[in-house]
C-alpha cells in the first residue's frame, strides 16, 4: 500500500494580508518501502508538506490517501495515522523530556493507548534498533551526546512501529562520522522493517548516496519527481531554485565540458570514481 | 602582537549530583596555544564535544580561562575590566539564527549592538547602512526579519555584529542549518568580510568545503589541538583525519581513491577545477 498525495494546497494566513501559499497544487506516490528524498531550498514548502503527511497540518485543499483511505475525512482516525506515519522533527533531541531515555521512548507507545508492558516492550525493540547499549537505557537523555541524542528521539518515533518515518533533514548539525551513523541507521532500520522512508535533506551528497527517487520542491511547486541520477543531470535548473548537485558529478560535467567522452550520469563517489577510472584506461 | 593569543588554556567541565557531589570532570580543552595574526581567515575542525565550541567562548569573554591565559588585542580576558572591550573586539556569531535575531524590523536589529555600546544615532545609522551593504541585504533593510530565509536572517546577525566595529568575528557553524544557497551567501559574505573589511575571521565549521580557502585550518580532538596547517597540508592526511572522525572535501576524498587505484595525482586537492586540471594533464 501507498500513500498518495493528490493536487494538495496549504495556505498560510489564508484571507489576510500575509496569505501565502506553501503548498500549490502537489500530487506525487509514495510507494511502500521506499527511499524517497525531499529536496528544496529554505521556504520551497517541504516541512509544510511532510507535516500534512500525518495530519499536522490541514490542507486548504486537495487530499492526502493513506492505504486508500482520504486520511482528512472527519471519521479517519487521526491517531492512528499518527502510529503509521512517523515523524521526526528538525533537531529531534529538542524534544527529549523525561528522566531517563527509556521513559522517554515508552511515552510515544503509551500515548497510542498501549499497555504499560507493551509499551516498555515497544520502547526496547526501538531502543535496540537505533544500537542502545542495555546500560545506557537509564541514562539521562540530557547526559548523551547530540549524536545519541538524536538516536533516542528517533527510537520514540520507531517505537510507535510506524510504517513510514519522515526525518526532516535528520543529520543537521552533526559532525561527519554523526551524519554517517544516523545515515547508516536510516538504511539499517529499513532493511531490518522494511519500512517505507522519506529524507528530507539539504545535502545533495546525502541523497545522492541514499535516495531511490527524489522529490525536489520549488516555490511551493513540485519541480521535479525522478530517479536521482535523472534529477541532477538538470544541474543548471538544480543550481537556479538555490540547489546543487554533488561535487563529483561536477567533475564529469567539467571533463564532458572540455570535450572528453565521459558519462555523465554518476552521481556517487564510486561511480564516479569507476568512471574517471574507465575514461583514464580507454 | 596578536591579535589573539592563547597560551595553555585548560577548561573543565564539572558534573555534579542532585548532591552537589562531583560525578565527574570532562577537559573540554587541554593545554591547547593558539595565536591569530589581525586580518586572518582561521578555519577550525573537529567533531561535536571535541572543544571547538568552548574554545570559541573563550575568545569574546563568555568563558574564562581555568588555566593558562588569553590575551585578545593584548588585553586578559579573565580581567574583569576588560569584559566590554574583548567582546568589542571579537563578536560572535552562532549556529542558529533565529536565536540571534530581536529587532522586529532589519536595521532596528542591525543598530541594536551599536546602540547598547552608546554611540551617536547618526553615527548608529551610518554603520547600520555600511554593515548591511557589506552583507548584501541593505535592499532588506525594512523588512520583518522573520520573512526572511535562514541565510539572509544569519547575514542580517553577522551585519549586527560588523555593526559594532569589531576586529575579529568567531563564527560558530554559522551554515549548520542554511540550504545551499544560503551556504553559499554566508560563506561568500564572510569571505569578502575578510577581504575588503580586513576583519579577522574564525570560522568553525563541519563542512570541509567550506574551509579550502582558508588560510589556516586547526583540528581539534579531544580538547587538544592536534594538526594546523594550510588546508592543503590537512587534507593531505585523509587517513589522520578520518581516525579522528572526521572527513576531508568530497573532491579530495574522490583524488584520494583514485590515487589509491594508481592514478598518479598529488595529495590534498582541494577544489573541483584542481582535479579536472590534474586529470586533463593525464588524459
Amino acid at each position: 500500500m501507498s500513500i498518495i498525495v493528490d493536487h494538495l494546497t496549504y495556505i498560510y494566513a489564508k484571507d489576510t494580508a500575509y496569505e501565502t501559499r506553501a503548498v500549490d497544487d502537489v500530487s506525487f506516490v509514495i510507494n511502500d518501502g521506499e527511499y524517497l528524498g525531499i529536496l528544496g531550498a529554505t521556504g520551497s514548502g517541504k516541512s509544510t508538506l511532510i507535516q500534512t503527511l500525518n495530519a499536522l497540518l490541514i490542507p486548504d485543499s486537495g487530499t492526502v490517501y493513506f492505504d486508500g483511505k482520504d486520511i482528512f475525512d472527519k471519521d479517519y482516525d487521526k491517531k492512528e495515522l499518527r502510529g503509521n506515519v512517523g515523524l521526526v522533527f528538525q533537531y529531534p533531541e529538542h524534544q527529549l523530556f523525561e528522566t531517563d531515555v527509556f521513559t522517554d521512548v515508552c511515552y510515544g507507545p503509551k500515548n497510542l493507548g498501549l499497555s504499560q508492558k507493551d509499551a516498555e516492550l515497544r520502547a526496547y525493540e526501538a531502543l535496540k534498533l537505533v544500537g542502545f547499549k542495555d546500560e545506557d537505557f537509564y541514562q539521562s537523555p540530557f547526559d548523551l551526546s547530540g549524536g545519541e541524542k538524536r538516536k533516542a528521539a528517533i527510537a520514540g518515533v520507531l517505537a510507535m512501529k510506524p510504517r513510514v518515518l519522515i526525518l526532516d533533514e535528520p543529520t543537521a548539525g552533526l559532525d561527519p562520522k554523526g551524519r554517517w551513523e544516523i545515515l547508516e541507521l536510516i538504511k539499517k532500520i529499513r532493511e531490518e522493517t522494511g519500512i517505507t522512508i522519506l529524507l528530507v535533506s539539504h545535502s545533495m551528497d546525502d541523497v545522492a548516496e541514499n535516495a531511490e527517487r527524489l522529490i525536489v520542491m520549488y516555490k511551493s511547486h513540485l519541480v521535479f519527481d525522478d530517479s536521482p541520477v535523472n534529477v541532477f543531470s538538470h544541474y543548471e535548473k538544480m543550481k537556479e531554485i538555490g540547489l546543487d548537485v554533488p561535487q563529483v558529478m561536477q567533475v564529469l560535467l567539467e571533463l564532458k565540458r572540455r570535450g572528453f567522452p565521459v558519462e555523465t550520469d554518476r552521481i556517487t563517489l564510486n561511480d564516479v570514481k569507476s568512471e574517471i577510472l574507465r575514461l583514464l584506461k580507454r | 602582537m596578536n591579535l589573539i593569543e592563547v597560551k595553555k588554556l585548560i577548561y573543565e567541565y564539572i558534573r555534579r549530583d542532585k548532591d552537589g557531589n562531583v560525578d565527574g570532570i570532562t577537559t573540554a580543552i587541554d593545554k591547547v596555544d593558539l595565536d591569530i595574526s589581525q586580518g586572518d581567515f582561521v578555519a577550525i575542525l573537529g567533531h561535536n564535544g571535541s572543544g571547538k565550541s568552548t574554545l570559541a567562548k573563550h575568545l569574546n569573554a563568555i568563558y574564562f580561562p581555568e588555566e593558562g591565559v588569553v590575551y585578545v588585542d593584548g588585553k586578559d580576558t579573565s580581567d574583569p575590566k576588560n569584559i566590554w572591550d574583548v567582546r568589542q573586539t571579537t563578536g560572535m556569531v552562532f549556529q542558529n539564527p533565529d536565536n540571534q535575531i530581536i529587532g522586529s524590523i532589519v536595521e532596528e536589529d542591525v543598530g541594536f549592538g551599536p546602540e547598547n555600546m552608546g554611540i551617536a544615532p547618526e553615527e548608529i545609522w551610518d554603520r547600520v547602512e555600511e554593515s548591511l551593504e557589506a552583507v548584501g541585504m541593505y535592499e532588506h533593510r525594512e523588512r520583518s526579519p522573520r520573512k526572511l530565509s535562514g541565510g539572509q536572517k544569519q547575514r542580517v546577525a553577522i551585519a549586527g555584529i560588523v555593526a559594532m566595529k569589531p576586529k575579529c568575528i568567531v563564527l560558530d557553524e554559522p551554515t549548520a542549518m542554511l540550504d545551499p544557497k544560503g551556504r553559499a551567501d554566508v560563506i561568500r559574505t564572510i569571505k569578502k568580510l575578510n577581504r575588503e573589511n580586513s576583519i579577522t575571521i574564525i570560522l568553525i565549521t563541519h563542512n570541509m568545503e567550506e574551509v579550502v580557502d582558508a588560510d589556516k585550518v586547526y583540528v581539534m580532538d579531544k580538547g587538544r589541538l592536534v594538526m594546523q596547517g594550510s588546508p592543503r597540508e590537512i587534507f593531505s592526511q585523509v587517513d589522520e583525519l578520518k581516525e579522528i572522525r572526521l572527513d576531508v572535501p568530497q573532491i579530495t576524498e574522490l583524488a584520494y581513491e583514485l590515487n589509491k587505484e594508481g592514478i598518479p595525482l598529488p595529495k590534498g586537492i582541494l577544489s573541483r577545477e584542481e582535479l579536472v586540471e590534474e586529470l586533463c594533464r593525464l588524459l
